[in-house]
């Protein structure tokens, strides 16, 4: 999949915990472990505007897009 | 017109499932009697034979509409499981549908059976696609952070 969720990366720099992140933005620890592995479908900008909020970073340094070879080589 | 509460309905369902199952059953221990008495020696094997492939495969797919009814009933249906349950039914009945073509060399209703159970299996081809896309927009919305 073209975007991959970095959000491991800031919480490490943040030193901030699962358990932690999920109590701030509110949401259940089984859907940020869900966005944390790259296996969300969809996020809510109202979602993404806490998590940059409490880990006080962008949206870019949250979710990246990255090529897939595939397309490079078309 | 009598509104059955959802959880009845599905019992109500899986009961009558149990029923036409014990009916096949009962067919079945029956059936070379059945043949005995109204087919002729010369037909009667291979009758006995198709009919057999037909109880066979009812039985399969009762089997699956229980695994798809116990799904119903503890509260999940747009899973992939069911999905390939309906697909698995709508098979069956075309496999059916095959069986009563080759019974028509023998009893000629038998192209309406066969043109029944086709029918049949394009309707739940077409309810599987729509539990198909139902079940993509779940996803989408369970994935939803």
């Amino acid at each position: 999949m073209p975007i991959v969720v970095n959000l491991d990366v800031m919480m490490a720099k943040r030193k901030i915990s699962l358990n932690d992140l999920a109590a701030k933005v509110d949401i259940t620890i089984a859907n940020l472990s869900i966005l944390k592995n790259n296996r969300a479908k969809a996020i809510r900008f109202s979602t993404l505007e806490k998590i940059c909020e409490v880990l006080d970073c962008q949206t870019g340094d949250i979710i990246q897009y990255v090529k897939d070879d595939i397309n490079d080589e078309t | 017109m009598l509104k059955i509460p959802r959880h009845v309905s599905i019992i109500l369902t899986q009961i009558f499932t149990g029923v036409i199952f014990i009916l096949l059953l009962l067919g079945a221990v029956f059936l070379p009697k059945i043949i005995e008495t109204y087919f002729s020696e010369v037909h009667s094997i291979p009758c006995l034979i198709i009919f057999y492939c037909v109880i066979a495969v009812a039985f399969a797919v009762l089997v699956i509409l229980h695994l798809l009814l116990t799904n119903i009933r503890i509260n999940e249906i747009f899973i992939d499981n069911n999905v390939r349950y309906l697909r698995l039914i709508s098979w069956g009945c075309v496999l059916e549908c095959l069986i009563f073509l080759v019974l028509a060399q023998y009893f000629l209703i038998s192209y309406l059976l066969a043109f029944a159970c086709l029918f049949l299996s394009l309707i739940i081809r077409v309810v599987k696609n729509i539990i198909e896309e139902a079940t993509e927009i779940k996803n989408e919305h369970d994935f939803t952070i």
